[in-house]
């Protein structure tokens, strides 16, 4: 229940249209730190479609994503925000990220929102180790200068390459793959392609993760009323197990 | 190839004969207007049109012949084919062994490559040998490493890099002619200024993919030539800029007499004194690029790049600013190849927007395309066969015996080549280096099969 009192993610009014297609309709709903939260629905509700926006894959048409990276999202904290031209400011209360005003890469990066995707998105050429790398790299290319000091092999980006490769490590050991680090992504078997993809997520240090479930056929931009599923009824989020976060 | 030994077809004559003349048939369709009919003008300037059915039916009578032997090859009787794996293994660690030796030892005849030849075939002699093959080859060697960046690690397809040569070219021709500044000077602003405009192209091409990027990066290589073609006070139009002051040993000029180098060195003078310092020169930039490549490979913008190849969404969903990384790639491409183009103009001492068109963009790219996307070792063989080719071509007087005296086999390269485009990519769509190396490893590097590793899509 701490979504009534510790909101994470505050969405109001999210609408999201393709041309004439209402794929999402006046949604609202509030996200509790520390609470695990499913969005569920039927085929075409619109699940991903919410994702997509909150995640910044797409503008939405209407509506606010307000998401609070440290502290909670307060009603008055995110209509001043809302108010002021910036997309994020930091309050009494928490550290304020409108998401609809930024771009889907500072999503990930600024406001620390991992994701995954329902078709699995590796790359699947390049090995797991560089994957988790991949995902590594804004603090990776500020350790190197912009690239510069990196060229230069400056002692800084080496020390950080190294903190990378061993937190990588750490969440290879976690997901089991250490035997397979060195072997391309594409090689691996679904569950542990799967399993990577959650760890490359975790890599990019998010605040809260936001996972899609594998499974289920969605297509996002069938119409839908969300308002008619029970799970996504306004305002009302249903919870799956009141669990501190993993 | 090896699941479908069981379902093997026997071969059947007639079959094989019926498709074996169908395909006679239409190379004879093709042929007619191309080989059978000639028009040649006479002594009073008239079209004349010649008629040579025996090419036409020579033409015909070996692709018979060839499909049939074809066929009968695809349907010999075979062992069972090993299974994939074990047939894959020995082919693999030829592959790394053979990166392990070429690479050092290519460097190494390339060190050694000038004065080899010097010995070999005399000062004059060796002059075709260094100009027309070593250095005309390691400039398509840098231009493809160059392209490289662009195409075969960030996955964008650019069809116009040969504007960047361009605006190497003459942004030394015009510094040196217009301001005086040296080379050395030139060298770093060429590649600056090629790199600016590496920039400026990417800029407006960021949002498009695949075909598009293509279509709109083509129409820019040719936008640069057309401009340089038509403007004529800044570049002099098709008459080009003659007259660059040729290249100096740092400050040395290779010019007979006191100051020169030869001078200075106690060396009797011989124009080979500039052409291997040429030589070198650009091996030296060759180098650099390469160096580069192989660093920022391993560097976070590297893997950045190879990540937008493989998935442009999942760079996004890790917080990658792809547009920037997108820039940094048609920069950085842009920039060797200012540097390459102003190494061009160094050696030439004459430049003209002849120089610069589509074809050389397409002999790049189809370069980068026969290397193998992203390999170093592959693009380089592949800028030696093709530029090697090219000039190879030129000294097969015998096909004249053969063919007559008017017989000139450099005009059929472009024959030739697309032929071995074609068989190549049957033979080995990825390319000569279809492995990828990773760029980081914890126990042990092993190379990524080609088949994983995206072509980009923009």
């Amino acid at each position: 229940m701490r979504w009534r009192t510790d909101p994470l993610l505050v969405v109001e009014h999210l609408t999201m249209r393709f041309g004439g297609l209402v794929a999402v309709n006046d949604l609202s709903f509030d996200v509790g730190r520390g609470d695990i939260t499913a969005l569920i629905g039927p085929n075409g509700a619109g699940k991903t479609t919410v994702f997509n926006c909150i995640t910044g894959f797409y503008k939405p048409t209407e509506g606010r994503l307000a998401l609070a990276r440290e502290g909670r999202a307060t009603r008055e904290d995110v209509a001043a925000l809302t108010q002021s031209p910036t997309r994020n400011k930091r309050f009494a209360e928490g550290d304020l990220y409108l998401l609809e005003r930024m771009p889907d890469f500072e999503i990930s990066w600024k406001a620390r929102v991992a994701r995954t995707f329902q078709n699995i998105r590796l790359f699947q050429g390049m090995t797991v180790l560089e994957n988790l790398l991949v995902a590594q790299h804004n603090p990776l290319m500020a350790a190197s200068g912009m690239t510069v000091l990196g060229l230069l092999g400056a002692a800084t980006y080496r020390n950080a390459e190294k903190a990378a490769i061993d937190k990588a490590k750490a969440w290879l050991e976690k997901i089991d793959l250490m035997d397979r680090a060195d072997d391309p992504a594409g090689e691996l078997p679904y569950g542990a392609q799967r399993r990577l993809e959650i760890a490359r997520a975790m890599c990019t240090d998010p605040d809260p993760a936001l996972p899609r479930r594998a499974g289920g056929r969605s297509q996002p931009e069938r119409v839908a009323r969300p308002k008619q599923s029970p799970a996504l009824h306004p305002r009302r989020p249903r919870h799956v197990g009141p669990a501190d976060r993993a | 190839m090896a699941a479908s030994s069981a379902d093997r077809e026997p071969f059947d004559l007639a079959a094989a004969v019926r498709d074996a003349g169908f395909s006679a048939l239409v190379t004879a369709g093709l042929a007619f207007p191309i080989l059978a009919l000639r028009a040649e003008q006479d002594m009073s300037n008239r079209l004349v049109l010649q008629e040579r059915w025996s090419w036409m039916l020579i033409a015909a009578a070996i692709v018979f012949v060839g499909r049939l032997a074809m066929i009968a090859w695809q349907a010999r009787p075979r062992a069972e084919a090993p299974a994939a794996p074990a047939a894959d293994k020995p082919a693999t660690a030829l592959a790394t062994f053979l990166s392990k030796v070429i690479a050092p030892a290519g460097l190494a005849f390339l060190l050694i490559f000038p004065f080899v030849s010097l010995y070999a075939s005399g000062a004059a002699g060796s002059l075709k040998w260094i100009d027309n093959y070593g250095i005309q080859i390691l400039i398509y060697v840098m231009l493809g490493w160059g392209l490289n960046i662009v195409v075969g690690l960030a996955g964008l397809l650019d069809l116009g890099y040969v504007a960047f040569y361009a605006v190497g070219a003459y942004s030394y021709a015009l510094l040196s002619t217009t301001f005086g500044l040296s080379f050395w000077i030139c060298l770093p602003l060429a590649g600056i200024l090629a790199a600016f405009w590496g920039v400026i192209l990417g800029f407006p091409v960021l949002r498009l993919r695949g075909d598009y990027l293509a279509i709109v990066t083509l129409a820019f290589g040719e936008i640069i030539r057309v401009v340089l073609i038509n403007w004529t006070d800044f570049s002099n139009g098709y008459a080009g800029i003659a007259g660059i002051p040729r290249v100096t040993f740092f400050g040395v000029p290779f010019v007979d007499g006191e100051g020169g180098f030869a001078n200075l060195f106690g060396l009797e003078f011989s124009p080979i004194h500039r052409t291997i310092f040429l030589f070198y020169l650009i091996l030296a930039l060759a180098l650099l690029t390469n160096l580069v490549t192989l660093k920022l490979r391993r560097m976070p913008i590297g893997r950045a790049w190879e990540a937008l190849r493989e998935d442009e969404i999942a760079c996004r969903s890790l917080g990658i600013n792809t547009t920037n990384t997108k820039l940094t790639a048609f920069a950085i491409g842009a920039g060797f190849g200012g540097f390459a183009g102003s190494f061009f103009a160094v050696r030439q001492g004459f430049v003209s927007p002849e120089s610069f068109t589509f074809i050389e963009s397409a002999t790049i790219l189809a370069i980068v395309v026969l290397g193998g996307m992203g390999s170093q070792l592959g693009v380089a063989l592949a800028a030696v066969i093709m530029i090697g080719g090219t000039e190879l071509l030129r000294e097969l007087e015998w096909t004249k015996q053969i063919f007559g005296p008017d017989f000139d086999p450099a005009q059929y390269r472009m024959l030739i080549f697309g032929l071995a485009m074609v068989v190549m990519m049957i033979w080995k769509p990825r390319g000569i280096v279809a492995t990828r190396s990773p760029s980081v490893f914890l126990k042990e590097r092993k190379s990524v099969s080609g088949d994983l590793v995206k072509e980009g899509h923009g």
